[in-house]
């Protein structure tokens, strides 16, 4: 991760270039490899096809939906670097393969990586954390294991020769100690070996069928779990006091025996691998048990070690599960999840996303002698591994040939299905004879040990007579010795007493003796009886025993007859278990198969109806606005006729007034002229009866022509008055139209506004129905994208993992390069020229410069001790570490060559846009990126040019773009 | 997981969808403004008034029950202190918490824990997570547990911290497969989490421009692809600068100087007021530990001294959160690894004792004032209603609304929230 840059493409075609920077692999030789990478080594295993033309092959087959594009190719610079190399490229990196055109350049670029030397650090964190999950050094230290790992992976160690010295590895053989860490550092506690083993090597969290069978997932059974659990526990823990030092110990006894908390159904099991039957096991006599026998302070050592047993038969190439977990490791640190995530939940209700595919993942590795770097470069050269992250274009386009293919995959179900429940009625019956067989054997181990103590009594009985008849005719010689000595002694005797007949002395000795002589022949009687006694009592005490003995045998025998049996039963009972969870599992696969589809099919449905529902809204929105604009039409109209209305008003008003003076004036004239006329009238009448009254005649003229006057002054204003009350008249039939107007322009108004509401009202319920319909769209497009990911149909954004993260923003702000200026300038100094030790050497100088801040991302950044280390999580501690710690911000100090100086030196600022995008997001920036940098350092380069280029470089870093891998 | 709370109902997934799109499309119209519903004050009144706590307090060493809580004076094992009556009637305590006493009505006591642990190490994991210790296997604390099920997903402010007397600011580790997210942020003389304080080089709107620019990347980046896991990483920046406009949360000399005389001035007194400070901002789970209780010498001695400090501080945040409304959100426990033997040893002594001790719990659905189960005349065995650490780790969970039966479901797994083989102590709870 440290020390590669690319060979210029023609360097990788063969072409002499003298600026190969790629130490010790000759152009020539990395052309070739290119070409054998295309059609090499996996096509030699098997098949006349490279692996990764069969893996595109199953993968296009199994993918009935759509599918994303090909990534770009800096897309696939960055991700190929960050999963061989362990960080991004450098900025001259990135330039110098994107400026290339050469058509195989992503095949050398892969070949490159996985065949330049050290190749092994990049690749360490991953046997790293998978097998150790960061736990913390108890008793291998982690310099020594990582050395260790880091000569197996440099080597190419194959995995499954890694995997064997692992779980054999006892801590004795100094040369492959830092092995036994896997056992040694989780204290050799077998049920944590059992739950890590299982998990790590065989892809199975077996933890909760620790006590019962596993209550959420089905098939993890509480008999799988001490199948490996028998294989380690009776390894222990054992402590060297003068040597200070702890090693792995193994008894030569102990069964795996559990008892269900739930149901308190006992069984037992021998070792068993998942996914094989019980293991057959050498008898070996108690006393030849131990190479080492167990004694104080010894570490004992049995000769038959089942941990061994458990290394060789998992790692041999037999094992599917031990095969298809790995591969499955392997294919997820290259495409971000396992085809079965999580990675250590195989079984049948979480199958794999492409079962044909893990197959043949599975055994190709196997076939390929486990070489992990060449199976990794054939997973880079797939398609799958150059899938775009995007979306699958037209996701919404119908397909009418979706339906055809439910509707077959519906019909395979019901087959499948068929099987299954065929299998299942099977597998009952196998289990119900192993039960019974179970508990015949559990009848007979006790009637085994029943008549074992009954014989055990009589034997004991037995042993006892003879004993006490063994006694007996122990001492009968004895007696009989010292009967013929006193006989003897008495012959004497009675010789010296007839010699010296009168000696009382020597009579009453004689005497002794002869009494003496008598008791012991009366005991010898005695004795002699008591063995015939005994000897009586012996046989019948022996006779006693051989009935117990018959039935102790009889016993023994059903027991073997029984344990048999129950063996017999149970390799065909675990045969067909697995016969039924594989094809459980394909039956789970297929209904995973059709539930996509038919997403699919719920997702376009949905955005269509989502798209009748825009129309629908959109139509709704356009009702109301016409009624919106008809309304406001109908407001012009209330507010003319109003204003026609305050007009008439005025108009009649005015009429009105010019009328009444008019009026007035008339009736008043017209007043005066009729009571003139009456008055010449009345004098007209007088004059009639006083004819020649002068004065009356004249006065009556007088009236007359004052009333003709009057008249006439009449007439005019007559006229006047008329027009004045046509006036009136005529705004009067104004103002009432105005009124009428107004009144319908108002009842127009109400009708507008009903409307108005009206169409307010559908276009909310078309809006609420389109929200509604969008956010379902949206929960089916997540769905999907999960389905799309985990069918590899589109790729996965991967967080880094804090390694990649620290090592890439040391790259990417220059310090990485900084320290190899350093470590090179040192080996110059030393005259140190020789490749490829030269390089290995700053390789390391390197890392240990800087590997205190890779401790500190771990710290932020990994996952708890213990736990699996490929989970995401994002804390507020990390994100307050990138924004205010110490450490970003030093490194976004401008110091030497690093990004930030040579960005400050950068006066052309679309330039510095290009350096940033390059060194950071190793792609090059799109024209708007380009302008938003470019407005970015305007505004701000005015007071601090340095500032602004740190701050950009700080939300490039802290980017999510910069955050995943895609 | 399925619970009553917010953490996986049909209801909280919608709102959280809801939220982050706001989020999304919020940026577009100035981002800063429409940030956060806890920004928002109308939200963080409804946290407040809504959200689960808890409080507790571990008694490091092994608080002796005969001077606390399980009195028995004037036996062969009672020792020198008598029991004094409390605001419950016929409920007595030892004369060493005469303040407490006052707050009993509050509180309920589980006189008949029986742990059968008498480890320091074992006894407190059974007692923090609710399960014996198992190999090859790590559960989380109950303040994981708690800020996992209890802490809106898009709170600033971490769910979960412990309050020691020294070090801080670092992540515990104790969340095991909840994730480092809910693992515990140690503060240790009251500081504020590391790295919360901006570089004094650069000013708040240099910070507000690089951010804005880092928003305007993610916007671009996630037009393309957005899942969980980017809204969750691009949503953390946002809530790191919430907490960096908090800090003063974490600044307990902000707290009034009566306060401080009230609580003690001792690091108990100020941890206690801390402890309601971060409480009433909206912080999930405080745990406050008083050491040393492992006194096999002069146990009486240092009784005395200790419970009289903690008598001062326990009463006065107790009664605190009494009258501020906040019991029936906040649940407290007092507990310890285990009890103190009831026989006295040569040294004026008690020793590890995990077969008859008590635990006290208050607040939430905890029944006030309740006595659960009993010991025998001089406290040498349970006499009545024995209870494990099982069974009231189930009762914290179910004393703060959760379905402690339920299950998290992380990383395609399902967990159980509490161990399966247990469950709740339900006349304990209202």
């Amino acid at each position: 991760m440290l020390l590669w840059a690319f060979p210029a493409r023609d360097e990788v075609r063969g072409e002499e270039h003298n600026t190969m920077r790629c130490p010790n692999v000759s152009s020539i030789q990395i052309a070739c490899l290119a070409a054998f990478a295309l059609f090499g080594p996996a096509a030699g295993v098997n098949g006349d096809e490279p692996l990764h033309v069969r893996i595109d092959r199953l993968m296009e087959a199994g993918l009935t939906g759509p599918v994303a594009g090909e990534c770009t190719d800096a897309e696939f610079l960055r991700r190929v670097s960050l999963d061989l190399n362990g960080t991004i490229p450098t900025a001259d990196e990135a330039r110098a393969y994107l400026d290339d055109s050469s058509p195989d350049q992503r095949t050398a670029l892969v070949v490159f990586l996985l065949m330049r030397r050290p190749p092994a650090r990049p690749l360490l964190p991953l046997p790293t954390l998978l097998l150790m999950e960061r736990r913390r050094d108890t008793h291998v230290k982690s310099a020594e294991w990582q050395k260790y790992l880091h000569d197996s992976v440099a080597a190419n160690k194959p995995f499954n020769q890694l995997a064997r010295e692992i779980l054999s590895a006892d801590g004795a053989d100094e040369t492959l100690r830092p092995a036994a860490k896997f056992y040694l550092d989780r204290l050799a506690e077998p049920h944590l070996l059992t739950r890590d083993v299982g998990r790590i090597f065989f892809g199975r969290d077996l933890q909760c069928a620790q006590c019962h069978n596993h209550p959420l997932i089905d098939d993890y059974l509480q008999d799988d779990y001490y199948g490996i659990y028998a294989f380690l526990s009776r390894s222990s823990l054992f402590t060297d006091n003068k040597a200070k030092k702890s090693f792995l110990a193994e008894s030569a006894d102990g069964e795996a025996a559990f008892e269900s908390v739930f149901t308190l159904e006992k069984s037992r099991t021998r070792p068993r691998l998942p996914s094989q039957v019980e293991i057959d096991e050498p008898v070996i006599p108690a006393a030849e048990a131990y190479t080492v026998k167990p004694a104080k302070d010894v570490r004992p050592v049995p000769k038959y070690s089942r941990r061994a047993e458990l290394a060789k038969r998992a790692t041999d190439g037999t094992n599917g599960a031990f095969n298809r977990n790995i591969a499955n490791r392997l294919w997820a640190h290259m495409m971000g999840r396992g085809l079965v995530h999580p990675l250590d939940l195989h079984h049948p209700d979480n199958p794999p996303s492409n079962p044909e595919l893990l197959e043949l993942l599975a055994d190709e590795f196997a076939a390929m002698n486990f070489d992990m770097q060449a199976f990794l470069r054939e997973l880079a050269l797939t398609k799958t591994y150059r899938r775009g992250f995007d979306m699958p274009a037209g996701l919404a386009d119908s397909s009418p040939s979706i339906e055809a293919k439910i509707t077959r995959l519906k019909t395979e179900q019901a087959q499948q299905s068929a099987a299954v429940d065929a299998l299942y009625a099977e597998l009952d019956k196998l289990r119900d004879g192993v039960i019974a067989a179970q508990e015949s054997v559990f009848t007979a181990e006790k009637e085994r040990d029943k008549t074992a103590a009954a014989l055990a009594a009589a034997q004991k009985e037995s042993d006892k007579a003879k004993s006490a008849l063994a006694a007996s005719q122990k001492q009968l010689p004895e007696k009989e010795q010292s009967h013929s000595t006193l006989n003897e002694a008495l012959a004497k005797a009675d010789e010296v007493v007839k010699q010296f007949p009168k000696d009382a002395e020597l009579i009453a000795a004689a005497d002794t003796y002869r009494k003496r002589v008598k008791v012991v022949a009366d005991e010898i009687a005695a004795l002699k009886t008591t063995i015939e006694q005994q000897t009586a009592a012996a046989k019948a005490a022996e006779e006693k025993t051989v009935e117990p003995a018959r039935l102790a045998t009889a016993a023994a025998e059903e027991l073997a007859t029984q344990q048999k049996n129950l063996a017999e039963l149970r390799g065909p009972y675990l045969e067909k278990l697995y016969a039924y969870r594989r094809a459980r599992t394909l039956a789970e696969h297929q209904d995973r198969q059709t539930t996509h589809l038919q997403t699919l099919l719920t997702y376009r449905a949905a955005v269509a109806k989502q798209q009748d529902l825009i129309a629908a809204t959109t139509t709704a929105r356009e009702e109301l606005d016409r009624i919106q604009t008809a309304a406001s039409q109908v407001e012009a109209d209330i507010a003319a006729a109003a204003d026609q209305l305050i007009t008439s008003q005025r108009a009649h008003a005015a009429a009105l007034k010019i009328a009444k003076p008019i009026r007035d004036q008339y009736a008043q004239q017209a007043k005066l002229a009729r009571q003139v006329s009456e008055a010449a009238a009345a004098g007209q009448a007088a004059m009639t009866a006083l004819p020649d009254d002068e004065g009356l005649t004249t006065g009556t003229a007088q009236l007359d022509t004052l009333a003709a006057h009057l008249n006439g002054e009449l007439a005019p204003l007559a006229e006047q008055l008329k027009t004045a009350n046509d006036q009136v008249t005529a705004t009067q039939a104004t103002l009432q139209s105005a009124q009428e107007q107004l009144t319908a322009a108002k009842a127009v108004k109400q009708d507008a506004e009903q409307r108005t509401a009206d169409a307010n009202k559908k276009l909310q319920a078309a809006q609420e129905g389109q929200q509604a319909q969008t956010a379902l769209v949206e929960n089916l497009y997540g769905e999907l994208t999960g389905q799309l990911t985990g069918r590899f149909a589109t790729s996965a954004l991967k967080p880094l993992s804090p390694e990649q993260l620290s090592w890439s923003i040391m790259q990417a702000t220059g310090v990485v390069a900084q320290q190899k200026s350093a470590a090179v300038a040192e080996l110059d100094k030393k005259g140190e020229k020789d490749e490829p030790q030269r390089a290995a050497k700053v390789e390391a100088a390197v890392y240990d410069k800087l590997r205190g801040n890779v401790a500190t991302f771990v710290k932020t950044f990994g996952a708890g001790d213990g736990q699996p280390q490929n989970v995401f999580f994002a804390t507020v501690d990390q994100a307050l570490f990138f924004t205010n710690g110490g450490e970003i911000r030093g490194w976004l100090n401008p110091a030497g060559t690093n990004l930030t100086a040579r960005l400050k030196e950068l006066t052309d600022p679309a330039a510095c846009a290009e350096e940033l995008y390059l060194a950071i997001f190793t792609r090059r920036p799109a024209p708007e990126e380009t302008a938003d940098v470019i407005a970015y350092l305007e505004q701000e380069s005015k007071s601090d040019r340095t500032a602004a280029v740190q701050e950009l470089a700080w939300a490039m870093l802290t980017s999510a773009e910069f955050r995943f891998e895609h | 997981m399925r619970c009553t709370y917010a953490c996986g109902t049909a209801e909280h997934g919608i709102a959280r969808r809801q939220f982050l799109g706001g989020l999304a499309t919020g940026g577009a119209a100035g981002l800063v403004g429409g940030l956060g519903a806890l920004a928002q004050p109308a939200a963080a009144k409804e946290l407040a008034s809504s959200q689960k706590r808890v409080l507790l307090f571990f008694m490091s060493g092994g608080l002796s029950q005969l001077e606390s809580w399980d009195p028995k004076p004037k036996t062969d094992t009672g020792g020198p202190f008598r029991a004094i009556p409390t605001s419950v009637p016929g409920t007595h305590i030892s004369e060493l918490l005469p303040l407490t006493a006052q707050q009993m009505h509050h509180l309920a006591i589980v006189r008949s824990v029986n742990t059968k642990e008498n480890d320091h190490g074992k006894g407190r994991f059974m007692m923090e997570c609710g399960r014996r210790q198992m190999a090859g296997a790590k559960y989380p604390h109950i303040g994981a547990v708690a800020a996992k099920a209890l802490s809106p997903e898009n709170a600033s402010l971490p769910g979960h911290i412990h309050i020691t007397p020294g070090g801080g600011g670092g992540r515990g580790d104790n969340a095991a497969y909840l994730g480092p997210k809910y693992a515990s942020i140690v503060l240790g003389n009251g500081n504020p989490p590391q790295n919360s304080e901006r570089a004094a080089e650069l000013t708040a709107d240099a910070d507000a421009r690089r951010n804005d620019f880092r928003r305007n990347l993610n916007r671009r980046f996630t037009a393309r692809r957005r899942t969980a896991e980017t809204d969750v990483y691009t949503y953390n920046y946002e809530q790191a600068q919430q907490l960096m406009r908090q800090r003063e949360i974490f600044d307990v000399s902000k707290e009034p100087a009566a306060d401080h005389e009230r609580y003690g001035k001792h690091a108990l007194g100020k941890q206690c007021l801390l402890a309601r400070r971060l409480l009433e901002n909206g912080i999930t789970f405080v745990q406050v530990s008083h050491s040393n209780y492992d006194t096999h010498n002069e146990n009486f001695n240092f009784h005395l001294e200790q419970v009289g400090e903690f008598d001062r501080s326990f009463s006065a945040i107790v009664s605190d959160l009494a009258d501020r409304g906040m019991l029936d959100s906040t649940l407290i426990v007092v507990m310890s690894e285990f009890g103190r033997t009831p026989r006295i040893n040569p040294r004026y002594g008690r020793d590890h004792w995990g077969n008859a001790w008590s635990v006290v719990l208050g607040g939430g659905r905890v029944h006030r004032g309740a006595l659960y189960g009993a010991t025998n005349k001089n406290g040498t065995a349970v006499s009545d209603k024995e209870v494990d650490h099982g069974q009231l780790f189930h009762t914290y969970l179910q004393a703060v609304g959760l379905d402690s039966t339920s299950s998290f479901h992380v990383g395609g797994r399902d967990l159980p929230m509490a161990d399966p083989a247990a469950s709740a102590i339900d006349e304990l709870l209202v």
